[in-house]
């Protein structure tokens, strides 16, 4: 092998063409296109994944937290479809816990409040695509029709459909649940 | 040289991703299927503790699958046996009491949970539809555990365990939840059923 040495080596003048210099370059752009477009395509779809799963987890703790409060409670003292109110012990009606819902945007939250009116208190799940989310059904009642011979406890039926990302339907969340009031009378 | 390395790279960005989002993805179905196995046992707090029960008709015990039958919540502790080896019949309970409502008449009156069907699929495509669109089944087993004498005499009660399995993937489950109900706390009014 012939070595060519290094001062006569740098006296070359010899460079890359401008045809070259402009297919690395439109190769380059090429590749780099592509590796942008999957970056944002991963980020964008692990913001979206991220920002439903936070949602979810916030609605469960919110479920949890609402189901405790209406099994201890005696009984609920208010109720419309956007709010219940709960009394809980001693049941005298000095203690009371409203769950209700409030516009936030063009959605709606969720919110414990101490007390028996919608003002204030901790927002515990955001999202919600309607702020009509509650209604009761009493002893002996199914969903839908008296279910005479059951003996059901009153239930407080809840009805909650969440989405983060409105943009993609694929992230929307619905739960249907029915909360025992375990203090309530069978009939 | 160049190629390679940048093949590399590239196959490491997708795996990172690729991975998240199955992180991701499985975390919010477990989300999902704890939410279910809640609303599932939180009917049978709603009922009479005699209406507490699987159908155990040998139509339905026969359609059940090993996944169901292999459990460990398939076991009854008293007896120390399991599902898979006794029948589902021999170790779990269906309505019990003077006279027990049939499973026809209780799924009718929760609709939403058959809380008398020993397992179902949940899919977009039920009513309630699954939460998030993708299809789970719930599996759900109820022993009669007998009462015991002695320093920590109890009376009889019955165990529900409610476990959710990803369709897709029978053999392992997303969530277990379990609970015991006592006949005192879901009598029927005026019954000697307790």
């Amino acid at each position: 092998m012939t070595r060519i040495p290094l001062r006569r080596h740098l006296a070359y003048e010899d460079g890359f063409s401008l045809i070259e210099l402009l297919a690395v370059m439109v190769i380059l752009g090429f590749v780099m296109t592509g590796i942008i477009s999957l970056y944002l395509s991963g980020t964008n779809s692990q913001a979206r994944l991220s920002s439903a799963f936070q949602a979810q987890s916030g609605l469960h703790l919110a479920l949890d937290k609402m189901r405790k409060d209406v099994h201890l409670s005696c009984s609920q003292t208010a109720q419309s479809a956007t709010s219940v109110t709960l009394s809980e012990t001693p049941c005298d009606g000095t203690v009371l816990v409203t769950w209700c819902t409030q516009a936030n945007g063009s959605f709606y939250s969720l919110y414990r409040v101490s007390g028996s009116s919608c003002t204030g208190g901790a927002d515990w799940a955001d999202y919600l695509t309607s702020g009509s989310i509650f209604s009761y059904l009493g002893p002996n009642q199914t969903n839908t029709t008296p279910a005479t011979g059951s003996y059901a406890l009153p239930r407080l039926h809840v009805d909650m459909t969440i989405n983060p990302t409105p943009t993609s339907g694929s992230t929307s969340f619905r739960v249907v649940d029915d909360l025992v009031f375990l203090n309530g009378a069978r009939q | 040289m160049a190629m390679t390395v940048m093949s590399i790279a590239l196959t490491a960005l997708v795996t990172v991703f690729s991975a998240g989002l199955l992180t991701m993805r499985r975390a919010s179905q477990e989300t999902t299927a704890s939410f279910l196995a809640d609303i599932q046992l939180e009917t049978y707090r709603a009922m009479t503790s005699k209406d507490i029960g699987l159908d155990l008709s040998a139509g339905t015990v026969s359609a059940l699958d090993s996944n169901y039958t292999n459990d460990t919540a398939c076991a009854n502790s008293g007896a120390g046996t399991t599902c898979a080896a006794n029948g589902v019949s021999g170790t779990e309970t269906g309505p019990t009491g003077a006279t027990p409502d049939t499973c026809t008449q209780i799924n009718a009156w929760y609709p939403n949970t058959l809380p008398c069907t020993p397992s179902r699929t949940i899919s977009s495509s039920t009513t309630p539809a699954s939460p998030d669109g993708r299809s789970y089944r719930v599996d759900t087993y109820i022993v009669q555990l007998p009462a015991t004498t002695g320093t920590n005499a109890q009376r009889a009660v019955k165990q529900v365990t409610v476990v959710v399995r990803d369709s897709s993937n029978l053999t392992s489950y997303l969530a277990r939840e379990s609970s015991v109900f006592d006949c005192s706390t879901g009598i029927t009014p005026n019954s000697t059923d307790c």
